[in-house]
């Protein structure tokens, strides 16, 4: 990934946004199997791939490789966007941990 | 398999988006030796047979994508058939389900794969395990919660095969049921006579390799 620590935190900003024409912030919920929550306000452009990075930089997790986005059922790809997935406002994404067996 | 030479690739390069599968490089040196495989890749095999090598069939099949199978297993039956709809599973002859052991194990992330078919000509759900009933109690709840989004009216049957291949290490299981899927689209779909037995300890050896070469193959055309 060619993203930097300096665009994933220019992009995701807590704070509420005034809605700026067509590229307004929502808010989303990640929530976990065990229920836990985390809420991110993203534009509507901002790429999952970013919001993964944030995720895993406020839950501390280190390899990105561990856990999978989940939006309706469908696995979220990292370039997908709010506007590509057709997300709104209070929308919930799954975060599920990788799977593996031997 | 013994790793041939270390990927060309780093950890968290991009190496092919195919459909809702993303291969990273750390994904992808999971086939290069003797390594448990994750999620991704299953997911990657099954869109590849059902969107690729049997795109022509595909209103009869569904290879379903280990996290969404994971994401059934931890809801209730009227969720599990909302979070599948898209899939149009009720209008599907065969249903492959890959099972993992998570969340019966205290281990994060589970530890053995397994694979649940439903069967519609036959009702039936049929479950293969190359190490022995291991995943038999995470199978049977996939099959009690799959009911409404297969849209079945009868409760199906339930059967552990007993013809299945056993693996003798433990690293294959993920190909074991690659194999499997693939052999059993051919039975179902081209009446191909099939015998699982073919799925011996090369023959899984080879198909790693195959699954390998198959990524960076697709990579180059796609």
């Amino acid at each position: 990934m060619s993203d930097t620590e300096n665009d994933t935190k220019a992009d995701i900003k807590p704070k509420i946004g005034g809605g700026d024409g067509d590229n307004a912030a929502i808010q989303l919920k990640v929530v976990s199997a065990e229920g836990d929550e985390v809420t991110f306000k993203i534009k509507m452009n901002t790429t999952m791939g970013k919001m993964k990075k944030g995720y895993a930089d406020r839950k501390g997790i280190t390899n990105m490789g561990k856990f999978r986005f989940q939006f309706d059922g469908r696995p979220v790809q990292d370039a997908e966007t709010p506007a590509s997935l057709g997300m709104e406002d209070g929308d919930t994404i799954d975060v599920f941990d990788e799977q593996i067996g031997g | 398999m013994s790793a041939i030479t270390k990927s060309p690739f780093y950890e968290n390069e991009v190496v092919l988006s195919f459909f809702d599968t993303l291969i990273y490089g750390r994904d992808l040196e999971l086939l290069n030796g003797n390594h448990w495989l994750n999620d991704q890749i299953i997911g990657f095999y099954n869109e590849y047979l059902e969107k690729f090598a049997y795109a022509d069939q595909r209103t009869d099949i569904a290879l379903v994508h280990p996290d969404v199978v994971f994401a059934c297993l931890s809801v209730d039956a009227t969720s599990a058939a909302e979070i599948t709809k898209d899939l149009k599973l009720s209008e599907k002859k065969y249903v492959f389900m890959p099972v993992n052991n998570n969340g019966n194990v205290q281990e994060a992330g589970g530890t053995h794969w397994s694979l649940l078919v439903y069967h519609r000509p036959e009702n039936s759900f049929f479950h293969f395990d190359s190490w022995s009933e291991n995943n038999l109690p995470n199978a049977r709840d996939l099959a009690g919660v799959m009911g409404a989004a297969l849209g079945v009216s009868d409760k199906p049957a339930f059967a552990q095969r007993r013809d299945v291949p056993q693996q003798h290490n433990g690293f294959d299981c993920g190909m074991y049921v690659m194999c499997f899927s693939e052999l059993l689209c051919g039975q179902y779909l081209e009446d191909r006579a099939v015998d699982l037995s073919d799925v011996t300890a090369e023959f899984v050896a080879r198909k790693r390799r195959k699954v390998y070469d198959l990524i960076i193959h697709l990579r180059e055309i796609m």
